[in-house]
């Protein structure tokens, strides 16, 4: 029940946010990145093995919708995902500079893997990140990033008060 | 429990990422390898639906809330564009007289016969997500006559303007790849001096073009504002498609051409709509 909850969840934050196209004018020409930071923050609230999970589902949204081949951001994604949700235990995080500095350092680290990945397979070169990647999104991102963490955090509480929420 | 089972059921996690990127790195390799995209337009068919669905319900809420100012505006509107109509339709009668007697001209001088183009009109109904691509997604695929690397355009102030191209195509929607994109190139010249260069984009942040290839002796006739438009030769895009107007010359001292920064026509960003030109002699 819970991976249909957190499921649904990121489709609809990840569909959502292809349709961001809508409001971004307004927003200056970008949008906060609130998939990744649903990525990051459920791998840091209930580890690896849900946080592939949604990373997956949130990589198959973004990869059909770009001309970058199917598996680029699942595989950006997973890495984050994994590497976070294993390492959890080392992060300590309350719910305001925590989730800011973890946006600001995943936003960072989806970057550079991306670059990479896109590298070694010829996708894409730094000029075209460089370019494409706006300061305005990256704020964007890190100024949301407290509220997104409070959703997941009081969305994770909701599914633990549950009849049988305690366990998997 | 023996102790190779406790070891996989310890590492769970571990070997679940395993196999996640042995698929996508196998996945990508075929993809980028082949140069098709087999497996992301399967998947793409069945997420179009969905997409279409946002967005139509998304422009339904907007609309809706958006009516009642706009229902002031209509009547102002419609009687406006009663006036353009009866221009229009004397417009029209002279515009055939004048399309037979140019057609006529051209039998007579031996001229090849222009290509025609159908226009699909299409409406944009999502975006990548994030910034590390810049396409868009439109509702109307290969189902619709859609055909890969096709020229998306719009309209303005009566003039065709170049949006981007079908990059991949799903049976009911389509990726197109903005003009501003870094990786699309485009044979084209300047409207009043005809030079010819090539122009590329610079990216979503700056949205402006850039013309490269552009002969030095252009130098002491090209001016600022000047109209870019496709040349139609060797390309996938017919000639006399507007790109922008030229907002900045340089060159360095070592090189032979000119670089033009070019100022697109339209804001892509702000499109809702565009169409799909589609060659009618296209298989």
């Amino acid at each position: 029940m819970r991976y249909i909850l957190y499921g649904l969840t990121i489709l609809l934050f990840s569909f959502g946010q292809s349709l961001a196209f809508y409001i971004e004018p307004y927003m200056g020409g970008a949008f906060p990145h609130v998939s990744l930071l649903l990525v990051l923050y459920v791998a840091l609230l209930r580890g690896p093995t849900l946080g592939l999970f949604v990373a997956f589902l949130a990589g198959v949204v973004f990869d059909v919708s770009s001309v970058l081949p199917l598996g680029f951001h699942i595989a950006v994604f997973s890495t984050l995902a994994y590497l976070l949700g294993t390492f959890r235990s080392l992060v300590l995080i309350d719910r305001l500079i925590g989730p800011l500095l973890l946006a600001l350092i995943g936003y960072f680290a989806y970057s550079v893997l991306a670059l990479s990945l896109g590298g070694i397979f010829g996708l894409m070169n730094f000029a075209s990140i460089a370019r494409t990647t706006t300061l305005l999104e990256i704020l964007f991102t890190v100024l949301v990033s407290p509220i997104i963490y409070t959703l997941s955090l009081s969305f994770e509480n909701l599914l633990r008060k549950r009849p049988g929420g305690r366990y998997k | 429990m023996n102790r190779t089972t406790k070891f996989i059921i310890e590492r769970s996690s571990g070997f679940l990422y395993l196999f996640v990127m042995i698929v996508s790195l196998l996945s990508i390799s075929f993809e980028s390898g082949s140069g098709t995209r087999i497996i992301s337009e399967t998947v793409m068919n069945a997420t179009g639906f969905f997409q279409t669905l946002g967005s139509r319900t998304t422009t339904f809420l907007r609309d809706s809330v958006t009516s009642i100012r706009k229902l002031s505006r209509l009547q102002e509107d419609y009687e406006q564009l009663q006036i353009e109509l009866s221009e229009f339709r004397t417009r029209a009668i002279s515009f055939e007289e004048i399309t037979r007697e140019n057609a006529e001209l051209r039998t007579l001088l031996g001229f090849r016969e222009r290509e025609s183009f159908q226009l699909i009109p299409s409406q944009i109904v999502a975006k990548t997500p994030g910034s590390l691509s810049l396409e868009f997604i439109i509702d109307k695929g290969s189902s619709d006559g859609v055909r890969a690397n096709a020229p998306v355009i719009t309209f303005y102030e009566g003039e065709r303007v170049l949006v981007g191209k079908i990059e991949a195509i799903s049976s009911r929607t389509s990726l197109v790849a903005p003009v501003f994109s870094t990786n699309l190139f485009v044979a084209s010249r300047l409207s009043v001096n005809r030079y010819e260069g090539l122009v590329s984009g610079l990216g979503e942040e700056t949205s402006e073009l850039l013309m490269n290839y552009v002969p030095r002796e252009a130098r002491t006739t090209v001016g600022l504002g000047e109209k870019v438009v496709t040349s139609g030769l060797n390309s996938i895009y017919p000639a006399g498609i507007t790109l922008g107007t030229v907002s900045s010359i340089s060159a360095e001292p070592w090189e032979t051409g000119l670089h033009l920064t070019i100022r697109p026509q339209v804001d892509i960003s702000r499109l809702e709509y565009v169409f799909v030109l589609i060659r009618e002699d296209a298989e």
